[in-house]
């Protein structure tokens, strides 16, 4: 069978696209590495969840190669032997199965980053070929149809809206969120509710959220969580239009000079297949779209798929920041404080971006977004924190600090997004000594960031840790790292105008083929100070509705 | 939720690396004896079994049930450290690694007292933990020990510890819903 489209992939840069065309009433085929789960599958297991590769491969069948500076030098090393696990969910559904669902839409500075503030040395920024307003209806769409609750206040960097609000109100909030208001209050910072891609309550076959405490890192078992699984794919299915194929890991895309033709992939069974398609959608997270490009290298393609202008792979960037926290001691608050403090459950849905623009050396430049949330309740994480006092404690030192952490404090915590700035040292490549269990090259990932993205960091870390001063948190600190947080992942086959520094059109067609696409977040050439995930989702319904359109024409002529 | 590299799986990277790659030269220098060992059936048996049983009394001892609270055995470790030594999810190289250390411990135990760490006293454990906490192989012997304590202590209940929740009890711990009833079935081919 020859199917419309056929999608590598099946997360929040592939559902939309499927969602959309069979819902249009085209034939499309989802190929998906991970198998097939859904939400009656999903518990609060930490070991399984969180502590083992169940969800994700295992490194020593799949990984990664991730070269790292060292002494000047770039050392590249194998996940398996690093324990750095580059893999954020591979089963039907993808990464979205397992994110917080923090939903941030980028602002109109986003999309012109050079024109607005200027080039900065050692880094590749470049304005995106579309605007805001191009990206508005689907931020919108996105609110509707995956489901975003939230509430609209205004702010210095509230983006432009067609709709006055959400649709859904806002989830639960705990105690602490209005706490967190008065501290802002205080210091004339304006706190934003946290828009969430979870619903409050039931809608069709997705219950509400039920409040167990444990979003991120975990598959949602009421359906509440907008997955791509569950809010799309799920959907799609009961058009009759849609086939997802899982455990079905895509190998290579076979093309002639201007079109692909076949994709092969390999089944759970370790049988080699190939699948015709009109349309090709590649949509397999960053790094993996991009090795994928890279590995279907043939004749007319010598440096890989849609990749003679060798732009494949280049300019991946992650979001940069750190993260930081404070403590409060439940014998520094009244009995009724304390209890609210404890209760786990309701979310904290409290963002700062006062700071989306910020001043460094009298000069203006892009900020962030800092988000706050409880340290993760996952027990076994947490005690581990526990295992060092300078040194590595046990028996009964460490028994005092286990019970001290767990019983006498909760810890607040904030996350910061900004900016990592393209440069020439993070990119994919591929490296053809280390093979995964099917025998392809895997992705070599250089992970090189630029200073700059420090200094904006630190500078709002600040901001972060003085709102939690004045809450009253003790202990207070933040990290701002260089190191990539590896489930936040765009770029490496970036849109644009020019085929000779993007590998795709402001459609996210490849410039080199007639009917290949790359819809995740790879096609982001900078990614915005907010987590990525709302503009990958409002990305694909863009596209959707590009592919659409190409296919009814062609019907109707 | 931001995923960063010192969050991912509790690893502390940088010293696990480094540790593996001095476990690789050395074990380059142990070679011969170590597979003239593995390699006769009947030794194959009683050098395994010794390094299981020197695993579970470094727990017993690094998590000795006291005034305090808890020990390894009220949260039944045994079953715990049975289950992760057949866990297919964890690599064959890790779980080389931490039997290696247990080998690696008992080699001291033996330097240092003429004994097999099984025999020593609570204070000659206490000081041999001591010592080998100042090497990078027993920092990391210690912490992947601590770290499966920490699973048994914390994990559901269907992994075979923490019964009835007792470990989620002593840390007043949420552990959230709905908690696994079964342990899935892992596929891959090891």
């Amino acid at each position: 069978m020859k199917y419309d489209v056929c999608i590598v992939g099946s997360g929040a840069g592939a559902a939309p696209v499927a969602y959309e065309l069979a819902n249009a009433g085209f034939k499309v085929l989802v190929l998906e590495k991970g198998a097939h789960y859904q939400k009656e599958d999903f518990f609060k297991d930490e070991v399984g969840v969180c502590r083992r590769s169940t969800f994700t491969p295992r490194l020593d069948l799949e990984q990664h190669v991730i070269e790292d500076l060292e002494e000047e030098v770039w050392v590249g090393t194998p996940t398996s032997q690093s324990g750095w696990d580059f893999w954020n969910g591979n089963i039907v559904g993808g990464s979205s199965n397992f994110m917080s669902g923090y939903f941030h839409r980028m602002k109109p500075d986003d999309f012109r980053l050079k024109s607005k503030y200027g080039e900065i040395k050692g880094a590749n920024v470049v304005d995106w070929p579309i605007s805001y307003k191009d990206l508005e209806p689907y931020y919108d769409k996105v609110e509707k149809v995956v489901g975003v609750s939230g509430k609209v206040v205004k702010h210095p960097f509230l983006e432009p809206r067609s709709s006055e609000d959400f649709p859904y109100a806002p989830t639960h909030e705990h105690a602490i969120s209005s706490w967190f208001d008065e501290a802002c209050k205080e210091k004339g910072f304006n706190s934003i509710p946290t828009p969430r891609a979870v619903l409050p309550y039931s809608v069709g076959d997705r219950d509400g959220c039920e409040y167990a405490g444990y979003c991120g890192s975990y598959g949602c078992s009421s359906g509440a969580k907008g997955s791509a699984r569950e809010a799309l794919l799920n959907k799609a299915l009961k058009t009759g239009n849609l086939t997802i194929l899982a455990n079905c890991f895509v190998k290579k895309l076979h093309s002639d000079k201007k079109r692909v033709h076949s994709a092969e992939y390999i089944t759970k069974d370790g049988q080699i297949e190939k699948v015709e398609a009109r349309l090709f959608v590649v949509a397999a997270q960053a790094i993996e779209s991009s090795r994928l490009l890279l590995n279907s290298k043939n004749r007319h393609f010598p440096y890989g798929l849609a990749n003679n202008s060798r732009q494949v792979g280049e300019n991946l960037v992650f979001s940069a920041g750190g993260s930081g926290e404070g403590e409060f001691y439940y014998e520094d608050l009244d009995a009724y404080s304390a209890n609210a403090l404890k209760e786990i459950g309701p979310f904290v849905n409290r963002s700062l971006q006062d700071w989306y623009e910020l001043e460094i050396n009298k000069k203006s430049h892009k900020g962030g977004t800092i988000d706050f949330l409880f340290e993760h309740p996952n027990a076994i994480s947490r005690a581990r924190r526990a295992m060092y006092d300078g040194d590595i404690v046990w028996g009964d030192k460490l028994k005092s600090r286990l019970r001290h952490h767990f019983t006498s404090r909760r810890v607040f915590s904030f996350e910061i997004f900004c900016d990592w700035l393209p440069t020439n040292d993070c990119f994919v490549s591929l490296d053809e000594s280390v093979k995964d269990r099917w025998g392809m090259p895997v992705a070599k990932v250089r992970i090189g960031a630029h200073p700059h993205d420090i200094k904006v960091g630190e500078k709002i870390a600040l901001k972060a840790e003085e709102l939690l001063k004045e809450m009253g948190a003790k202990n207070i600190y933040s990290s701002i790292s260089s190191a990539p947080p590896q489930n936040l992942q765009a770029g490496g086959c970036r849109f644009g105008n020019d085929p000779k520094t993007s590998v795709l059109d402001k459609n996210c067609k490849a410039h080199e083929l007639d009917n290949l696409y790359v819809s995740d977040g790879s096609f982001m050439p900078t990614g915005g100070s907010v987590p990525f995930t709302w503009t990958i989702y409002a990305n694909a319904f863009r596209v959707a509705d590009v592919l659409v359109k190409r296919l009814t024409a062609k019907k109707d002529s | 939720m931001i995923k960063y590299k010192h969050n991912s799986k509790g690893h502390d990277l940088k010293q696990n690396t480094l540790a593996r790659r001095a476990f690789l030269g050395t074990s380059f220098l142990l070679g011969a004896a170590t597979l003239y060992w593995f390699n006769q059936k009947d030794k194959k048996v009683r050098l395994y079994a010794n390094e299981t049983q020197v695993l579970l009394h470094s727990a017993y001892h690094l998590f000795a049930h006291s005034e305090l609270g808890l020990g390894a055995k009220d949260i039944h470790i045994a079953s715990y450290l049975a289950f992760v030594l057949k866990d297919k999810r964890i690599m064959k190289s890790d779980r080389d690694y931490f039997l290696k250390g247990a080998y690696w411990l008992e080699e001291s135990a033996f330097e240092t007292y003429d004994s097999s760490f099984l025999n020593l006293s609570y204070d000659q454990k206490e000081r041999l933990f001591q010592n080998i906490s100042k090497e990078r192989w027993g920092r990391n012997y210690i912490h992947t020990t601590l770290g499966y304590i920490f699973e048994a202590l914390l994990s559901a209940p269907i992994y075979g510890s923490n019964i009835d929740g007792i470990g989620w009890k002593w840390l007043e711990h949420n552990p959230g819903f709905p908690q696994p009833q079964f342990i899935e079935e892992i596929t891959y081919e090891v």
